[in-house]
């Protein structure tokens, strides 16, 4: 008995959603379009909603982090659907192409800092230097829309921002009479946009605070004395974490003594050798530090941190973090190089990049012969990306999760330092699978954007060709959405360039 | 041993603990209690229950599916770990389609979830990375839109 065989449309529509399950958006956007039955099975709010929910577990898709996809009808599903994909053709080819106009928007002078960017909005908060405020603004309709707040006029640190349905907040570290750790939080929906601080908590003054973290629950920062004091306080990295309900605070004293964290902006050290910041995975905080060619980590359990079930946390911990600490030394088959840290940043875990550090290596010229004798140096950017390291079968519970640098890229040149910038023009986005530089390479200026696939563990470098009209030697602050894909500029002038990338 | 009889009449006699893989018989057997009375399973030939066989027996020992998220993993790994194939499950799903499509069918009648899911990922598998034409052409699918319905349909898809 020879029965017609069987065909994919044939399958009942259950089973058929099945399938659609272990398919990739751009197979859903292909199968639309294969027959009328496939398109209408696409025409179901359903099919792209399944769909975009598999696609924002592995990369970001063109809406907000933690959108609630239930909200959009078809046409916005299939917007971000389409957006996401343009997206990713674009930026997976060699030269990007701006994609519709770029929007020009005036800040004024005196220039103003990007806090952040709401990823999949066109929401941004600024930080006034000058006057000490922040504001939220709406880029689209090109003017701020909420009234300032008072916060300082020096802003040290940010964390990672926390991404909620209609809602985004950060941890920040501002300096005044003394040191305060602030949440600024930003609502935004249906009834417009609403920007509070949501807590304000008061450092000690006799400490150093440094290196922001937050999560939905708690804030914190790392914190050492200024000076050693005669019982040998401040001379080892403490954790201090408030609870955002309660606002208890929860000092952990840690054994890393503070030479290792080495801590310090500069202050301590002349040149900025090392650097360390925090890192949320799985709950537990690592230190990251990064000093020479060496890098060390640290892991606070999350038993320790004041988190939402952990309403018994103790106000003061001791912490033994040095038998936990992971090192790695950098390989360097070239003796002559030397290594200064640029940079230690935090991105949200989502996309198990927690942490990526950024360096510059200084080499002599070999080939080059001055005639005053004096070497000719060259320089390159080396950008580490850390991920989690999945325990493997076989080991048990006792082998703490850490972080690994799962991928370093070199780029060529120096990190641009334009005059008088809070920042330094480095940007990692809360996904962190992006970094946008701008680069000083044998003062050509360059926009370079890494794209880094931490499922490949591999990374590709593009660069960022600017229109006629925007000078990179003005560039005075940045923010990248890869959400949507925009790509923005601060310059000296005052003025804000989105460029649209899909 | 339970026997089971597939439409075409052929008898198997098959261990309790693979047959019961299958929600749908392990029901069976519930109802009817202790019996040596032959389980009749109508919507399965032998060609394919063979091949539903050789599944359940190679993976009768496979820890049940769990939604357990204890480790760390973050929602890339967990994505990724639903997504891997095996490479015994490669060779076992490399059949003509019309055998893949029964297979699938008769994992939804016979109610067993992995090999279902199994079945669906070598079918997406199939899909993945090919274009709207290429579809086509492997599943021998009629392209039925209207020259000016297919016209719309792609211009929403580049310009929205």
């Amino acid at each position: 008995m020879v029965q017609p065989s069987m065909s994919l449309s044939d399958l009942p529509a259950d089973i058929l959603l099945c399938i659609l399950e272990y398919c990739d958006l751009l197979s859903h956007v292909n199968l639309s379009m294969v027959s009328t039955a496939f398109h209408l099975l696409s025409e179901q709010r359903g099919y792209w909603i399944d769909a975009l929910r598999e696609a924002r577990l592995t990369r970001p898709i063109a809406c907000p982090l933690r959108e609630d996809l239930l909200q959009h009808d078809l046409q916005s599903l299939k917007r971000i659907a389409f957006h996401t994909l343009r997206l990713e053709q674009n930026w997976s080819s060699p030269e990007p192409r701006i994609h519709g106009p770029i929007k020009v928007v005036v800040l004024g002078l005196p220039v103003l800092d990007v806090i952040f960017q709401v990823p999949g909005t066109t929401l941004y908060v600024f930080h006034s230097r000058s006057r000490g405020t922040i504001a939220a603004w709406d880029i689209d309709l090109g003017k701020r829309v909420t009234p300032e707040i008072d916060i300082s006029t020096r802003v040290l640190d940010v964390s990672p921002g926390q991404d909620e349905p209609g809602k985004f907040s950060m941890g920040l570290l501002t300096s005044g009479a003394r040191d305060e750790l602030l949440v600024v939080c930003l609502e935004y929906g249906k009834a417009g946009v609403k920007l509070t601080v949501g807590l304000r908590h008061p450092l000690r003054a006799d400490m150093f605070n440094w290196a922001v973290f937050m999560t939905t629950t708690y804030v914190g920062v790392l914190q050492c004395g200024i000076h050693e004091t005669a019982n040998g306080e401040g001379m080892t990295v403490d954790i201090v974490a408030i609870n955002l309900a309660s606002q208890n605070a929860t000092t952990i004293q840690t054994d890393i003594p503070r030479e290792v964290s080495t801590v310090l902006r500069g202050s301590m050290f002349a040149h900025n050798e090392g650097q360390s910041g925090t890192s949320i995975s799985n709950g537990d905080l690592f230190i990251l530090v990064e000093w020479r060619d060496e890098s060390r980590l640290f892991r606070c359990p999350k038993k320790y941190l004041p988190h939402e079930e952990n309403p018994d946390c103790p106000p003061i911990s001791f912490l033994k973090c040095l038998e936990q600490s992971f090192a790695h030394r950098w390989a360097h088959p070239n003796v002559t190089e030397y290594t200064d840290t640029e940079g230690a940043l935090s991105a949200d875990e989502f996309y198990g990049v927690p942490a990526v550090s950024l360096h510059r290596i200084t080499a002599p010229r070999l080939d080059s012969e001055r005639d005053d004798g004096e070497l000719d140096l060259t320089y390159q950017i080396q950008v580490r990306f850390w991920t989690r390291v999945q325990p493997q079968p076989g080991e048990g519970a006792n082998s703490p999760p850490h972080l690994t640098p799962r991928h370093a890229v070199n780029i060529p040149g120096l990190l641009q330092d334009t005059p008088d910038t809070s920042w330094q023009l480095m940007l990692l986005p809360h996904s962190g699978r992006k970094v946008l530089l701008v680069v000083d390479y044998n003062s050509d200026i360059r926009l370079e954007l890494i794209h880094f696939d931490p499922e490949k563990g591999a990374s590709f470098v593009q660069q960022i060709r600017l229109p006629p009209f925007i000078n990179a030697e003005e560039i005075y602050g940045l923010s990248l959405d890869d959400h949507l894909g925009v790509v923005t500029l601060l310059d000296t002038r005052g003025v804000l360039y989105a460029i649209p990338y899909a | 041993m339970v026997i089971l009889i597939t439409s075409d009449n052929v008898k198997y006699v098959v261990e309790k603990d693979v047959a019961e893989l299958s929600v749908l018989v392990k029901n069976m057997l519930e109802d009817i209690g202790p019996s040596d009375e032959p389980i009749p399973l109508h919507n399965v030939t032998s060609t394919v229950f063979n091949k539903v066989l050789e599944y359940c027996i190679y993976h009768r020992n496979d820890p049940p599916p769990s939604d357990d998220d204890e480790g760390c993993a973050s929602p890339l790994h967990k994505y990724l770990a639903s997504h891997i194939c095996s490479e015994w499950d490669q060779r076992f799903f490399d059949v003509d389609q019309a055998l893949l499509f029964d297979i699938i069918l008769a994992a939804n009648y016979l109610d067993i979830k992995t090999l279902l899911d199994d079945a669906c990922k070598a079918v997406a598998h199939l899909i993945q990375g090919k274009s709207t034409e290429e579809i086509r052409g492997i599943f021998n699918i009629v392209n039925d839109f209207t020259p000016e319905e297919e016209a719309r349909v792609k211009k929403e898809n580049v310009s929205s």
